[in-house]
């Protein structure tokens, strides 16, 4: 199964309807969490949001994951070691308040296993060349470098 | 660190949460309490340890009132002496009630910041000296502090 999710604050029509239309082309299952989209997809099931359950349960029965290049699910997807698909919000386009997502996306695909896409063709393509595979893995917590720091901080 | 003293760990649902999760190692799990808009405690945390406010951002001013008056009742009564959060309005909202009773606020602005400060970090400059980007050359740029990052 491939999980599609907008993250918890904004829609993001314009990646889901690249998905509807991928959807149209693969074999692979897809759920998708679209936020409050206006578009309605046609050929994959979708709830609006998950709680934190939901969300977890989905996500660890996920092969792969397509999302905005939302911080939290690219760590998690890198937690899991699950391949991961980036379409960056562009707030030219009134998708966010400003372009950062471009720069997080930039500073993750030199990241094995993550990828940024732009449209259903590019997104097919990844797809079938990554299946099974597996992303760089990240550690559950942050550096022991940045732990001490901040546990010196604390006292 | 001196014993019993209260720490509030602050993040609104979602990529902020993350990143402060990934920091617990460094909170001393009796002292703590952590603060979010998720409906239930993620599972790294208990729930006895879980507060949740009001989901708000900058864009809904109503909800963020709502969510200022439910911090305000934790702060009544827990009294914390620190404050730790990566953003982004609940944090705010607690940094400026934590200056408010006199403890140390911390916040550490979201790794997703990597070219400059967000909206709500730029405003939590003025509230508090502890000011850290996740990006050397952010806090360069910015005049804040730096001590690595969540990755």
């Amino acid at each position: 199964m491939i999980f599609v999710t907008v993250g918890t604050q904004l829609p993001f029509d314009r990646m889901i309807i690249e998905v509807d239309n991928f959807a149209k082309q693969t074999e692979q299952i897809i759920f998708g969490q679209i936020g409050n989209g206006k578009y309605i997809p046609q050929n994959f099931d979708y709830k609006r949001n998950l709680n934190i359950e939901e969300y977890d349960k989905v996500f660890n029965e996920a092969s792969m994951i397509i999302s905005h290049a939302g911080m939290g699910t690219i760590i998690t997807a890198l937690t899991q070691s699950k391949p991961i698909f980036l379409m960056p919000r562009k707030a030219s386009l009134g998708e966010h308040r400003n372009e950062h997502q471009l720069a997080t996306m930039r500073q993750f695909v030199s990241y094995k296993g993550c990828y940024s896409f732009d449209d259903s063709n590019s997104l097919h393509t990844l797809v079938t060349t990554q299946q099974k595979g597996k992303s760089e893995q990240l550690e559950t917590f942050a550096p022991q470098k940045m732990i001490d720091n901040l546990k010196g901080l604390l006292r | 660190m001196a014993s019993k003293k209260t720490i509030f760990a602050v993040a609104s649902n979602g990529g902020h949460l993350i990143q402060l999760l990934r920091l617990k190692p460094a909170f001393p799990d009796i002292q703590t309490v952590y603060i979010s808009t998720a409906s239930h405690a993620p599972s790294l945390i208990q729930e006895n340890r879980y507060l949740r406010v009001n989901d708000c951002n900058f864009d809904k001013k109503g909800q963020l009132i709502i969510a200022f008056f439910q911090l305000s009742k934790h702060f009544v009564k827990y009294r914390p002496s620190y404050i730790i959060t990566t953003g982004a309005a609940p944090g705010l909202l607690a940094i400026f009630l934590g200056r408010l009773i006199g403890a140390k606020c911390i916040w550490i602005d979201s790794i997703a910041n990597s070219e400059e400060f967000s909206f709500a970090g730029k405003i939590a400059k003025r509230l508090t000296p502890h000011w850290y980007s996740q990006w050397e050359t952010v806090a360069n740029k910015a005049g804040a502090k730096y001590m690595g990052s969540v990755l």
